[in-house]
């Protein structure tokens, strides 16, 4: 039997997904590891694996779709697995590492459909939460704040016959990043209803290679989840996020018009115990309103499935 | 917290760092030592179908080398690019690769490297749609 202390640990872990913006070229890349920012009691291991597509389409000026078909569309799939462990009673170090199956455009030139596709190892994710606050059952909440890093460990440098692939398509976003976040969540024993809410931020360095300058915009965003559980087996949730990134700037730090946006998500999710501490969560994100500057490949929708597994600790 | 916990807690986090440390010392990619031309291998030129375009026209980039057994290496900084053979090129951009880009080729053979490069302007879209309309 699982703890009710637990089964709201767990409830929080459906934040679980990761963030996508839109790109100029491409579908983007995961954002802030596997999303979750609880954190766990001590001694507690939480090993989740997932599989996530993207798929982008539309491009869009400011608010409005604009009829462009230059790009078909552009798709990644996405595997991921994170570990999380509760090593100290309010600290847990997290870890994430992902590897993309392909990451894709289908581009309409003047003599037919040409396929652009890189695929390998993404970066790297690790944090650390600290748990600032908690609240007891019955009225079980938690306030964490979370300070981490994406290491562009991942291949950057993929080319095919010949030629380097656009970075946007390249499975490592190549740069290092420095994030931090805030998240509360809160659910009563007894309580069918649950929230929850999110803030992050991720500041990037500067992608300086032989032949490229690049710097990310800076990223925000702030979430904000209703969860729904009436028993332990079955929970679902809804969260609207809203996320910001700046411009990206090239070489002596020229602004690049058609980067940066600001996006509203909608984002069902369902979580379902297949066995004992072992559940399945699945969960799709739609964009509901999107603002970008110039022009922009954006996205249509993101799904993920994954399993997650908890063990050790108290109990 | 018993001796035993706070060991493998001190473990664990040693490995972790260890691990993050050889992937960020890893090396990705070995600096080309780049030789001058000769009869052996030469770039003489890189050309192309234009250097001043707008959003989404598509030119052809050409290397003329000289050489045997040649293999050739090309990147961008911005825009993209498929090849139509290992010395041509296909090349556009979107949007946000708007500005003055340049395209780089490296020739390669058993005499060494040789580089070059083209500089590409790409006028903004915005400027490109209100004088198309």
């Amino acid at each position: 039997m699982i703890s009710p202390k637990i089964i709201v640990i767990l409830l929080l872990q459906l934040f679980m997904i990761p963030s996508i913006y839109g790109q100029c070229c491409s579908a983007g890349n995961p954002v802030g590891g596997d999303g979750s920012f609880d954190g766990l009691p001590a001694n507690q291991w939480r090993v989740f694996a997932g599989f996530r597509q993207s798929y982008s389409r539309d491009y869009f000026h400011l608010s409005k779709k604009e009829d462009m078909q230059h790009i078909d569309h552009s798709v990644y799939n996405y595997s991921s697995i994170s570990v999380s462990y509760g090593i100290l009673k309010n600290t847990t170090l997290h870890t994430e590492f992902g590897y993309f199956f392909d990451k894709t455009q289908v581009v309409n030139l003047q003599d037919g459909k040409e396929k652009i596709t890189a695929g390998g190892p993404g970066d790297l994710s690790l944090n650390v939460r600290q748990r600032l606050f908690q609240q007891k059952l019955p009225n079980s909440a938690q306030f964490v704040a979370m300070f981490g890093t994406r290491l562009p460990v991942g291949a950057f440098n993929e080319q095919t016959n010949g030629v380097t692939i656009p970075i946007s398509l390249q499975p490592s976003s190549g740069a290092l990043k420095l994030n931090a976040g805030l998240f509360y969540s809160k659910k009563k024993k007894g309580n069918m209803f649950g929230y929850s809410s999110v803030l992050f931020f991720e500041w990037s360095n500067a992608i300086d290679k032989d032949f490229l300058y690049y710097k990310y915009g800076n990223f925000f965003s702030v979430e904000a989840t209703g969860i729904y559980s009436r028993t332990s087996k079955f929970t679902a949730l809804l969260s609207g996020k809203l996320e910001c990134r700046d411009n990206d700037r090239r070489e002596d730090n020229i602004e690049i018009s058609s980067t940066g946006s600001k996006v509203i998500y909608l984002r069902p999710q369902i979580h379902y115990q297949l066995h004992a501490e072992f559940f399945l969560i699945a969960s799709t994100e739609i964009p509901v309103y999107k603002y970008v500057n110039g022009y922009q490949l954006t996205n249509l929708y993101a799904i993920q499935v994954g399993v997650m597994k908890t063990f050790g600790g108290a109990k | 917290m018993d001796i035993r916990n706070l060991t493998s807690k001190i473990i664990l986090i040693s490995l972790l760092g260890i691990f993050v440390f050889i992937l960020a010392s890893c090396e990705k990619e070995k600096d080309t030592i780049l030789v001058d031309n000769s009869d052996s291998l030469a770039l003489d030129s890189i050309c192309s179908t234009a250097t001043l375009i707008d959003v989404w026209d598509e030119i052809y980039i050409t290397a003329y080398a000289r050489g045997e057994n040649l293999s050739y290496s090309w990147k961008t900084d911005h825009g993209s690019m498929v090849g139509i053979d290992s010395s041509k090129v296909k090349y556009w951009a979107c949007p946000s690769c708007a500005g003055v880009n340049k395209v780089f080729c490296e020739v390669t053979n058993q005499y060494g490297t040789v580089a070059g490069e083209i500089v590409i302007t790409v006028n903004p879209y915005n400027e490109t749609k209100t004088l198309k309309e």
